[in-house]
């Protein structure tokens, strides 16, 4: 059993605003997620905040834009040369913007980038959306706008020596049942820091700082960042799957992340060491009806983890004479042929999304679909049954060429 | 018929240049600084006609935009002149292209007044480290770009050979709001005890060895102005510090009532600088804090007060989140046995007496 020794930290009181205000109210946008409904939330680690915007009145149904087709193994390229595209809808060059974070807003597959323009202190924070195949600036002074404090709260003591240098990165911020689950790494503390706030916002935020035990190193223990994170229901219990930092795969059930309380967070696998994961997003295989977690790497390729073997899985073992563990490990995990990914979403039951350096050339930054449930795009590879005067056993070169609108 | 041709020739030249042709008006584009408007004179009726109507019929684009498409803008007529408001502000320095009227227009920025950028600091600052450091803190003159320190900062061993990826790769680069102070973190996989990483390739500071940390002349600040030279940071790395902060034993230099003399703490390690000087605080006998100025080099603590001290009780309080510079704490160290993370959050106080000499 892995002992991991959790303190959630007493509450902190936290500013909440709410109405109507600027679009400049956003400093900086990073992660981004949605409710079940039209709220998007904007993690703002410049100012500590995560705003909420209630797009209702701008989302627009993209359920007539093809995607590709599936029954080929086809993804569709939304935009080739993504971040040159967005730099001239801002007006300057590709390299002076950052496409920080991608989601979809589900019930209509509408797609959102957090984007800054220039990389400075300064740099203009926007959301863009696509509708249908075009790039949109998202009008945020339009929605209603509330907001939350999650960053270190400057009070008058640490103002009065200039601008505080301790600042909050936000990793990921996930949504379920009625909360926000936000992660973070502080510049200047090596802790997991996880806040969990209702939505809507009220004044309160619990900060939970977990620290977890480590299997691959049989002896100690440390605490670590949360670097991704999801919740999914294990055997009907809502867990949170979170990957720290060099990198094992946690489970903590909700239940358990009380005020106060002690928690025994589960390692169940390690993702291998050399590597960082970007993204956990959970999808449906629509061929065999089974859960899982598809994780996308910088320096591996992505994985996939069953739902229900997470559920079942055995902590990692520990103690003494345990031999430490140097390399993907734990809990099984399906490689997938994605590499180079960006950001990662699902559109659909059928579809994912990547913002992605192309196969044929890095430099091409696109937006992609690719067809789940094996995220393979055939024409990415080199196979075969791609080549003239191939075999076609699945009639796949017998289709016609996808006319997409 | 000599005569009448010359006689044609030069009324034909008057009449160019008396009255010219609508079409060969100057379209003209200049940029107001005050508003950051581009004023478009000299369109036809119908070229300002359609510049308002047709959302295809004007376009700003960055000169060299590998991309057709054009910038957010909004259009409005002021008199004669059409009146363009780019919706985010034209670059300095940068050269834009406006279409219109079948004409493109060159409009370029002045460039802005730069500063190049260098490094002013570096922390930990002590010449010897323990070879477990975990965070390291790199202090700019200018505001600096984010997205480059993967890329612009390296570490090399005495020899020259460069450490293979010795910094926790993190998708957000961890900056100070002023973006003139970045952290860096070194692989915790690799300064765990016992963890694959540290195993497989080491720890990336090996004791006893020198290192120096490396920023490329291409570091660049946040308005694209490069180091221009490289910058070079040699420190040694000595034993490991695995111990928790226990802040009874630092040593505490007391000042005199009356004096302005700093309070000063020297700690018994080298402590995260950043965290010491947000994290220590100082009590007056009336449980007020104490202001004045505060500095760290990690090595120690002072602060300057405002007023000068007066006889009593004054109290140092610790935050249980201080951290040194290898993430120990006062709860814990940053690598604990199994079982013994403590849930340490209780601020920790010192008492001294200041007493009249």
């Amino acid at each position: 059993m892995s002992i991991s020794n959790s303190l959630l930290a007493a509450s902190v009181l936290a500013l909440a605003t709410s109405g109507a205000v600027s679009a400049q109210s956003l400093s900086s946008a990073g992660a981004l997620t949605f409710d079940t409904g039209n709220t998007l939330f904007v993690g703002d680690a410049k100012a500590g905040l995560v705003h909420a915007f209630d797009l209702t009145d701008a989302v627009t149904d993209q359920a007539d834009y093809q995607l590709g087709r599936a029954q080929t193994f086809e993804g569709r390229t939304i935009f080739n040369h993504l971040d040159v595209e967005i730099s001239a809808l801002l007006g300057v060059e590709a390299a002076d913007i950052a496409i920080n974070d991608m989601v979809v807003h589900k019930p209509t597959k509408q797609i959102f980038l957090s984007v800054h323009r220039g990389h400075g202190p300064d740099a203009e924070a926007v959301v863009i959306a696509v509708n249908n195949g075009a790039l949109e600036l998202v009008d945020l002074a339009a929605a209603d706008h509330s907001s939350m404090s999650v960053g270190p709260v400057p009070t008058a003591e640490t103002l009065e020596f200039g601008q505080p240098l301790n600042t909050l990165a936000i990793t990921d911020i996930d949504y379920y049942n009625g909360e926000l689950f936000v992660a973070g790494v502080s510049n200047e503390e090596f802790s997991s820091k996880l806040r969990r706030i209702p939505f809507p916002f009220t004044n309160e935020i619990s900060t939970s700082s977990i620290e977890i035990w480590h299997a691959v190193h049989a002896q100690y223990e440390t605490r670590a960042p949360i670097i991704t994170q999801t919740i999914a229901e294990l055997d009907g219990e809502p867990t949170l799957v979170a990957i720290y930092a060099c990198t094992p795969i946690v489970r903590i059930p909700l239940s358990e992340l009380t005020d106060g309380a002690e928690v025994r967070g589960t390692m169940i696998g390690e993702m291998g060491f050399g590597n960082t994961p970007l993204d956990i997003v959970p999808y449906v295989n629509g061929w065999d009806g089974t859960s899982n977690v598809v994780v996308t790497n910088t320096n591996r390729s992505a994985a996939s983890i069953n739902l229900e073997a997470i559920a079942s899985a055995e902590a990692m073992p520990h103690g003494e004479g345990v031999q430490n563990v140097f390399s993907v490990e734990g809990v099984y995990q399906f490689p997938l042929p994605m590499s180079g990914t960006l950001h990662l979403d699902t559109l659909d039951d059928t579809y994912a999304l990547v913002v992605r350096h192309s196969p044929e050339d890095v430099r091409n930054i696109q937006l992609h679909t690719v067809p789940m449930p094996f995220f393979f795009d055939r024409a990415d590879h080199i196979v075969e049954m791609n080549f003239d005067g191939s075999p076609d056993p699945f009639g796949y070169k017998a289709a016609p060429p996808v006319d997409y609108n | 018929m000599f005569a009448l041709q010359t006689w044609m020739r030069r009324a034909l030249l008057a009449a160019f240049l008396l009255c010219p042709l609508p079409s060969l008006a100057d379209v003209a584009a200049q940029i107001d600084e005050a508003t950051g408007t581009v004023v478009v004179t000299g369109l036809s009726p119908q070229d300002m006609s359609s510049a308002l109507t047709d959302a295809d019929a004007i376009r700003l684009r960055l000169e060299t935009s590998p991309s057709a498409r054009g910038m957010l803008i909004s259009v409005n007529q002021n008199g004669e002149d059409l009146i363009v408001q780019p919706r985010f502000a034209l670059k300095d320095g940068a050269v834009y292209e406006m279409t219109v009227a079948g004409k493109a227009l060159r409009i370029a920025l002045p460039a802005p007044e730069t500063t190049t950028p260098r490094m002013v600091s570096f922390a930990p600052s002590q010449a010897v480290i323990p070879a477990n450091t975990l965070r390291l803190y790199l202090h700019f003159s200018e505001p600096m770009a984010r997205g480059q320190l993967r890329e612009k900062v390296s570490l090399v061993t005495a020899d020259g050979t460069q450490v293979a990826s010795p910094f926790l790769s993190l998708e957000a680069e961890l900056w100070d709001p002023s973006q003139t102070r970045a952290t860096l973190l070194l692989d915790p996989g690799r300064i765990k005890q016992g963890v694959g990483p540290n195993l497989a390739s080491g720890a990336p500071l090996q004791e006893g060895q020198s290192y120096r940390l490396i920023v490329s002349p291409e570091m660049h600040s946040a308005e694209g102005v490069p180091f221009g030279q490289m910058t070079s940071i040699a420190f040694r790395v000595g034993p490991p510090e695995r111990r928790i902060i226990t802040p009874e034993t630092w040593e505490i230099l007391k000042p005199s009532t009356g004096s302005h003399t700093p309070l000063s703490i020297a700690f018994d390690r080298i402590m995260d600088s950043g965290a010491a000087l947000r994290l220590i605080t100082l009590q007056a006998p009336d449980g007020q804090r104490v202001h004045g100025r505060v500095t760290s080099d990690g090595g120690g603590w002072s602060l300057t007060p405002e007023h000068p001290w007066h006889a009593g009780s004054y109290s140092i309080v610790v935050d249980p989140e201080l951290e040194d510079v290898a993430g120990n704490t006062i709860g814990a160290p940053f690598d604990a046995v199994v079982g013994r993370i403590s849930a340490e959050t209780e601020p920790v106080i010192l008492t001294i007496e200041i007493r009249t000499q």
